[in-house]
């Protein structure tokens, strides 16, 4: 029976909703705009928290990156550090790789070695990035083989002149099918396309990966490059050095470990340290900023459109004086007559809700397209949407259903 | 039975302006009473006293037995909707509920199932000639007939009081003279039908007669046997 008489409720709210559409329609738009934001930016929000999620798992939360960086031409002045034929040694060295490998004996050290050469096929350029690697390697990554085979150890033993790309390249090189079995010729020499594999994370891209140790033996650790009249030597020994740990706990002690390590054997920046739990909760940190400005601003616009709908609900109340004193007078307690308008009001901020939510997913692509984010609405945006609005509903009708209820049964009867 | 002891009404204002001066009267189960004055007299306000509207200042009321006095207002307001049925001089219908609707408000408020609620005021409508008048708006019927809606809403809970204050006042005479048979037709079902009028023509048709004046009864024809 009181389900029943909710319901009646409910109708009779909807019927005076429509029966005043101009003024519900304007009463509505606050709400209508706020509860829009509210869904836009979840969706945005839960876009955007599932993108970076994405990019920083797939460097792994597990590792610490390291690359080598060549230092500015001030701090290598600074530091004194070219070798006396002129050779500017930096980056990632032998002895950094084993002090590593000596503070955290349960973790796995991988090493990439950089191929600073470019890569021809067929006579046409491509632009890709050359990496030498240890099978092991794209286990960091969750990489997966899309085409031929992996990298394997017998490859690394016996120095194979075989390559790994990524889709980009491959795409390059007749498509992700066509690509396994082809040549490739990065600097002098040749070598044949094995597989290809999706490395996300920071090495998505143009790449092509190479046995560690033929890398290391057809290219050595220095690299020559004469330009503009001018030349200039460097040699990196190790390009990336991927230190991974078992458990996500042991990253922050590792990487101060680590800091300290190459702090105590560096005297430029020339090695740049990347972990990804900490960029991780960087960008939640910035997330988080991100969503309170949103809801201050929705909550703001709640607010304006919560105040315009007590503002018309006490004008309707006043208007609607007299029904108010005939319901009375034929048996209606105080609280039906405050849940009568309660509920009205209830129903008029729940159609600015869904109105709201449907305008929110006319916005999310915009909004999308606006932050560069990708933007996804769940079932949860949508309850969560709709309960603000009928919070709105509720707090801010309280006030016009105590008034109405208030009301002298005489007093209202006489109301002209 | 509704007994008043000793019930005053004054209103705080500026000036405190007493509208019923010391009231005594009982009305018996089944009576067809009039009350009668002139405008200002306190006619209006011994009304919205006797149907538990309003309260007295001071004195008690007694409805069907029991001193109203210590009702609570959710009280009040229960025994209004199950025993008393009011009309008003300007029908005081809610204008954009159906007739139907309108007629069926108190059994809403008795928290009555629709299905029974339509059933009542369809069969309250016909009791007035106005059952194929049920899914109009107010503002599509003559005064006649929204008087007549105004009765069938005053019957649908079954109410045994019916309490009307200046009925046929917005009415031409002939319209008016519809009316009053309707009144009378309820008084010979059983009902307590207490009309309040200024028109002497009116009182005189109903068999008792208060008149007050200036807030105090001045002649009670008494109760008829």
């Amino acid at each position: 029976m009181q389900l029943d008489w909710m319901i009646e409720l409910v109708r009779d709210g909807l019927r005076n909703l429509v029966r005043h559409r101009v003024r519900s329609t304007l009463t509505l738009l606050g709400v209508v705009f706020g509860i829009a934001s509210v869904t836009t930016m979840i969706a945005v929000g839960e876009g955007a928290q599932r993108t970076v999620l994405r990019e920083i798992e797939a460097l792994g939360l597990k590792n610490i990156i390291m690359d080598s960086v060549k230092p500015t031409e001030v701090e290598t002045a600074r530091a004194g550090q070219q070798t006396s034929r002129s050779i500017l040694g930096y980056g990632i060295t032998e002895v950094d790789a084993r002090q590593i490998a000596a503070i955290s004996p349960e973790s796995s050290v991988s090493v990439a070695h950089r191929v600073n050469q470019k890569i021809y096929s067929e006579g046409a350029r491509v632009d890709a990035d050359v990496l030498g690697v240890a099978p092991q390697y794209f286990n960091l990554f969750g990489s997966e083989l899309l085409a031929g085979m992996r990298l394997a150890e017998m490859h690394e033993m016996l120095r194979h002149t075989v390559a790994v790309v990524t889709p980009d390249v491959a795409a390059s090189l007749r498509g992700i099918g066509g690509a396994v079995g082809k040549e490739i010729k990065i600097g002098p020499k040749y070598f044949r396309v094995i597989g290809v594999m999706s490395v996300p994370g920071r090495t998505a891209g143009g790449t092509v990966f190479l046995p560690y140790a033929t890398a290391r033996a057809m290219f050595g650790t220095s690299t020559y490059k004469w330009e503009s009249g001018s030349f200039e030597a460097t040699r990196t020994e190790i390009g990336r050095l991927v230190v991974h740990t078992e458990h996500e706990d042991a990253v922050p002690g590792l990487a101060q470990a680590v800091a300290r390590v190459l702090e105590m054997n560096h005297q430029t920046e020339d090695v740049s340290v990347t972990v990804p739990l900490d960029v991780l909760r960087s960008k939640q940190r910035t997330q988080r900023v991100f969503n309170i400005v949103l809801i201050t601003i929705a909550a703001i616009s709640l607010f304006v459109g919560g105040i315009g709908i007590m503002n018309i609900m006490l004008a309707i109340v006043m208007e609607r004086t007299r029904e108010i004193g005939i319901r009375r007078a034929v048996g209606a307690r105080k609280q039906d007559v405050f849940m009568q308008f309660l509920v009205e009001t209830v129903t008029l901020s729940s159609v600015g809700g869904a109105l709201g939510v449907i305008l929110g997913i006319v916005m999310m692509p915009i909004a999308a397209s606006w932050t560069g984010w990708e933007s996804v609405l769940t079932p949860w945006a949508v309850i969560a949407a709709l309960v603000v609005s009928w919070t709105v509903g509720v707090v801010f009708g309280t006030a016009p259903a105590i008034r109405a209820a208030r009301l002298d049964p005489v007093d209202a009867l006489r109301y002209e | 039975m509704i007994q008043l002891e000793a019930v005053s009404k004054t209103y705080e204002m500026a000036e405190p302006l007493t509208v019923l001066k010391g009231v005594s009267l009982e009305i018996a189960d089944n009576e067809f009473v009039a009350i009668l004055g002139a405008s200002g007299s306190g006619k209006s306000t011994m009304l919205h006293i006797m149907g538990l509207l309003d309260r007295p200042s001071s004195g008690s009321v007694h409805f069907r037995g029991t001193n109203t006095s210590a009702l609570s207002d959710d009280d009040l307001s229960r025994v209004r909707g199950e025993s008393i049925g009011f009309v008003f001089q300007s029908f005081h219908l809610i204008p954009h509920l159906t007739v139907a609707e309108n007629v069926e408000l108190p059994l809403f408020y008795l928290r009555a199932a629709r299905r029974a609620r339509r059933d009542a005021a369809m069969e309250c409508l016909g009791a007035v000639q106005l059952g194929h008048r049920a899914d109009h708006l107010p503002s599509e019927l003559s005064g006649g007939e929204r008087q007549r809606t105004a009765i069938a809403r005053s019957l649908v809970a079954n109410a045994p009081v019916v309490m009307a204050d200046e009925p046929t006042g917005n009415l031409d005479t002939k319209t008016g003279d519809d009316i009053f048979d309707v009144f009378r037709r309820l008084h010979e079902d059983g009902r307590t039908v207490i009309v309040i009028t200024h028109d002497v023509a009116v009182a005189n048709r109903i068999p008792r007669t208060i008149k007050l004046s200036d807030g105090e009864v001045v002649e009670d024809t008494g109760p008829c046997s």
